[in-house]
């Protein structure tokens, strides 16, 4: 187990950001999230998760380049850092074990278990 | 590009955290584009302060501000939010009314910055002066607009520092590009116009006006004549008054008229074609061209005084008709403000009394806001006393609790702001520039002025209205709060001053508004003295359009009779001068077809009208008005004779006053009608069949484009000419309207908060009263001995003074103004009575109902 608990947001906002891969910047992460999971993020709870993971370094970023649309601002693209994956993973693990755990039969919609 | 508003970006950088400061307005630069695109712009803007407002804890986060004072401050907005929850109603009560307030302030501060700096987009503005004329009229200096020609040829030989100096000239004309025909106000300029103003280009450049058969065009009237082809190297043919046609071609367009341009060019011609026009030297200092405006090196107009007091020696030695007294420069920012005083302005714009009025008007109900914010302050602060005891004894110290109640002010402040700038944009702004008849853009000249303003409303309502509870309250020991030796509130002074106070503003602006309104009122329904409806008057050239013309309407059905007329009631008013022995009067001269009269339905009050078929017989004859009969003193005016225009006439008709301009423009003038032998008619007027005025204006129109295919179509519907007049006349009773309302909404408003926070305060007594067999009536008596008073006085100070002050400047608004009708004061008093009677009494019912056995059962 690690020191850090990653909460369900910065997960999610984490994967996202791997789905992006190269296209990872805040609006494209906020629309990303809003698409695949339905619902609405505000760009106020998603900088503060994006400044928390990079605070503990999961996260790094950096600026790319300026557009016209964006009234000559520039992007920053965020990338998921080693112990970011590491976090991420574990994450992953502790849900899958937590998955088999679970006695066969208890959840009729998995009869099966896992 | 879509970009926010510059307000809404400013308040999103303040809530943006460090880090992330670039980038995240880049996101939002983009988001608000496509919401724009695919929701709308109200959504974009509300979807942005909301991202804006949910940033604001990351930045408190990642600032470098002390994480006790973090605590402290999210502490003291957690209880202030509390409070504020804890009495919805008062809550919002303030907010409101302070929104109200702040948005009508936003308005006219707006409005006033929008005045000031008309003309701004000019770069060379602060250094451009128009000369303006000073000439002796009875005895005392009048500004005239037009300057003699030479003069600013004289000016930049004489003196290094002028720059430019460029002479204007504004004339009627014809323009015509194919099949379109328009009458248009031209303007010729010197080269240098270009430069010395710098209207912006669409096509074309600056020097095209070098070039003298070009004309440059205004946007506008690019799409009027060219509609969407390119107006550019087309040819317009221009016939001026003299007769004379020349053919143009457009080298320029200029870029949609800036919002804040007192005066901007339509069509624009290099002077030259003038002078050709005209044959005149432009040595002539007998001769006086539309403007001049010069624009120096430094900023200082006093190099040039002596030499223009010099001028106005060798103009006076040139022996013209009007003689100069002197010069004044006057700058171009100035100028506007200024239009009122000059005779044949170039710039129009309010004069300083108007601008600085209204946001006056504006400081005013934010004042009253503030008041009632104060007053519901402090009863609610009493309920608190024992909150801020408790903190004294846990160790706050006297600045913590100042502190605590400022965030509350600030908050309350922070939000009515919100929602100020709200209603201002979605209502106020886009109301009062319907009302004022020009585009007025949503934004201050300067952030710096927006900044300013803002500020100074942050802490006129945040500190200002909050210190005094703050101040006041934080003072009181523990123990003598908890003792309960502190009683406050209720019968505070302070707070019963204030009520009076705003009443008294509210019962000043009500009956002021009411007394302008009853006057407009009285203005729309005066008569004109003769019946417009179903008259049409159409502009004629010459008697051949004039006599083809009237062949076409007399066979239109619809026209029930053709007159014509040389100069027409209320369009083309002529003034002449009658000697009569040595006096000399300005009388207004029509010369008309027999049948005019009937035809507008003058009422004849003695005598007869004209004949027809008499034409010899009727040119020795003539028709006065009222007015001029008893200029001349006469008794009866039938058959006196008189001689005008070079004939000995007998006066045969006396006709009743009618009003040639609109009340109050004018006072109304003697009159004299003619019917000469051999007319010349520039107007051919109709009456047609009730509700057939626009089809037989299509018929006549068709019929003027085959008789003078050359020549604009100009038409009148007389019951519309005062339309622009009556216009304003109901802009007047809108604007007064809402500002009574505003007032009456406010005092309302603060009586009911500071009521029902009272009077739920009390509750627990009324039911001991009640229990003890108290009857509704004792109850109410107790609650009107508390209030009673303050509505009385108030009433009593307010009612005469605000009648005496506005009746004294009624005849400054108006100048026709009836004598204030004591029905009006009536109804203003009963409409103030009634809204506060209903106000205090929902609150009194409330009291009466109280049940003793619900309010005394539990703590």
């Amino acid at each position: 187990m690690s020191k850090h608990q990653l909460g369900e947001f910065e997960e999610i906002v984490m994967l996202t950001i791997g789905i992006l891969n190269e296209e990872a910047y805040g609006l494209a992460i906020k629309k990303e999230i809003e698409e695949r999971l339905k619902r609405s993020v505000s760009m106020g709870a998603l900088h503060t998760a994006l400044y928390r993971l990079e605070d503990k370094g999961f996260l790094t970023s950096e600026l790319g380049e300026a557009t016209k649309v964006r009234g000559g601002k520039p992007k920053r693209f965020f990338k998921v850092t080693i112990s970011g994956q590491k976090e991420l993973r574990q994450a992953m693990e502790d849900r899958q074990q937590l998955w088999r755990d679970i006695p066969s039969g208890v959840f009729e919609l998995f009869p099966s278990g896992k | 590009m879509k970009t926010p508003p510059r307000l809404l970006l400013k308040l999103w950088q303040l809530c943006v955290p460090d880090i992330y400061r670039d980038d995240l307005e880049g996101d939002m630069l983009e988001l608000y584009q496509e919401r724009v695109l695919h929701q709308s712009l109200i959504k974009a803007q509300m979807l942005m302060l909301f991202d804006a407002l949910s940033l604001l804890k990351l930045k408190a986060i990642t600032s470098k501000i002390s994480i006790e004072i973090q605590i402290m401050i999210s502490n003291y907005i957690k209880t202030s939010s509390r409070a504020l929850l804890k009495n919805p109603v008062t809550s919002s009560i303030s907010i409101f009314g302070l929104a109200l307030a702040i948005g009508c302030a936003i308005t006219t501060f707006i409005w006033m910055d929008f005045q000031l700096h008309l003309d701004s987009f000019h770069p060379n503005v602060d250094r451009t002066y128009q000369v303006v004329s000073q000439v002796m009229e009875k005895d005392k200096l009048a500004l005239h607009g037009p300057s003699p020609l030479p003069i600013s040829q004289r000016l930049l030989e004489d003196q290094p520092e002028v720059k430019f100096a460029v002479r204007m000239q504004y004339e009627q004309a014809n323009v015509r590009f194919d099949r379109n025909v328009f009458q248009e106000r031209v303007l010729f300029a010197d080269p240098s116009f270009m430069y010395a103003f710098e209207f912006p280009l669409q096509y074309g450049n600056r020097a095209a006006l070098e070039t003298r058969g070009n004309v440059m065009i205004s946007e506008e009237m690019a799409t009027k004549y060219f509609g969407e082809y390119d107006p550019m190297g087309k040819e317009m043919v221009l016939q001026f008054a003299q007769g004379t046609k020349q053919t143009f071609i457009v080298a320029g367009v200029f870029t949609e008229r800036p919002l804040n341009a007192s005066f901007a060019p339509s069509i624009l011609l290099p002077l030259e074609n003038y002078f050709d026009l005209q044959l005149q030297r432009d040595n002539d200092w007998s001769r006086f061209n539309s403007a001049t405006f010069v624009v120096l090196e430094d900023t200082n107009p006093s190099a040039l005084e002596e030499t223009l007091a010099s001028y106005a020696k060798i103009q006076n030695a040139a022996n013209g008709e009007l003689k100069v007294e002197g010069f004044e420069l006057i700058s171009l920012p100035e100028l506007s403000h200024r239009s009122w005083e000059i005779h044949q302005p170039v710039s129009y714009g309010n004069s300083l009394d108007g601008v600085y009025g209204m946001p006056f008007v504006g400081t005013l109900l934010l004042i009253m806001a503030c008041f009632n914010y104060v007053n519901v302050a402090v009863s609610t602060a009493t309920r608190r006393l024992k909150e801020i005891a408790i903190r004294k004894v846990m160790g706050s110290a006297r600045q913590g609790i100042i502190l605590l109640f400022l965030v509350e002010n600030f908050l309350v402040s922070m939000f009515s702001i919100i929602l100020g700038v709200a209603l201002c944009y979605y209502f106020f702004q886009p109301g009062f520039s319907a009302m004022a008849g020009i585009e007025i853009p949503f934004a201050f000249s300067s952030p710096q002025f927006a900044m300013y303003f803002f500020i100074s409303i942050f802490l006129l309502t945040g500190i200002v209205s909050g210190a005094y509870p703050a101040f006041y309250i934080s003072k009181f020991q523990p123990n003598a709060i908890i003792k309960g030796s502190v009683k406050f509130g209720s019968a505070n002074l302070f707070s019963r001053v204030l009520l009076t106070l705003q009443l008294f503003i509210a019962f000043t602006s009500i009956i002021g508004s009411l007394i302008f309104t009853d006057n407009a009122m009285f203005i729309k329904e005066l008569d004109w003295g003769y019946e417009p409806d179903n008259v049409l008057a159409i502009k004629v050239n010459d008697q051949q359009q004039y006599d083809l013309l009237k062949e076409a309407a007399l066979n239109n059905n619809a026209v029930i009779s053709a007159v014509g007329a040389k100069g027409h009631v209320g369009i083309d008013n002529r003034f002449t001068v009658v000697n009569q022995l040595e006096d000399q009067i300005k009388t207004l001269a029509y010369d008309i077809s027999p049948g005019y009269l009937e035809t507008l339905k003058i009422p004849l009050l003695e005598g007869r009208y004209f004949e027809k078929n008499k034409s010899l017989e009727e040119s020795k004859s003539m028709i006065v008005n009222r007015a001029f009969s008893d200029r001349m003193g006469w008794d009866s005016p039938i058959g006196k004779t008189l001689t005008f225009d070079g004939v000995d006439r007998t006066v045969v008709g006396l006709t009743e006053n009618v009003h040639h301009t609109f009340f109050g423009y004018d006072e109304i003038r003697p009159m004299i009608f003619t019917a000469s032998e051999t007319p010349k008619y520039n107007y051919l007027i109709l009456k047609t069949e009730q509700g057939n005025t626009v089809i037989v204006d299509g018929a006549m129109q068709e019929a003027f484009h085959q008789i003078a295919p050359d020549d604009p179509y100009s038409k009148y519907y007389q019951d519309e000419i005062f339309n622009r007049a009556y216009n304003n006349v109901d802009s007047n009773i809108t604007l007064m309207m809402t500002i009574a309302v505003i007032s009456i909404i406010l005092s309302c408003l603060g009586l009911y908060g500071l009521l029902s926070f009272n009077i739920q305060k009390r509750f627990k007594e009324f039911g001991i009263r009640k229990a003890l067999g108290a009857d509704w009536q004792h109850i109410v008596k107790t609650i009107a001995k508390q209030y009673a008073p303050i509505i009385l006085v108030s009433f009593l100070i307010g009612v005469p003074i605000a009648t005496y002050f506005i009746n004294g400047t009624g005849h400054s608004m108006f100048s026709i103004t009836k004598p204030l009708n004591p029905w009006t004061v009536m109804l203003a008093l009963t409409i103030i009575i009634t809204s506060l009677a209903v106000t205090v009494f929902s609150q009194i019912y409330k009291a009466t109902k109280v049940n003793p056995s619900e309010v005394l059962k539990s703590e």
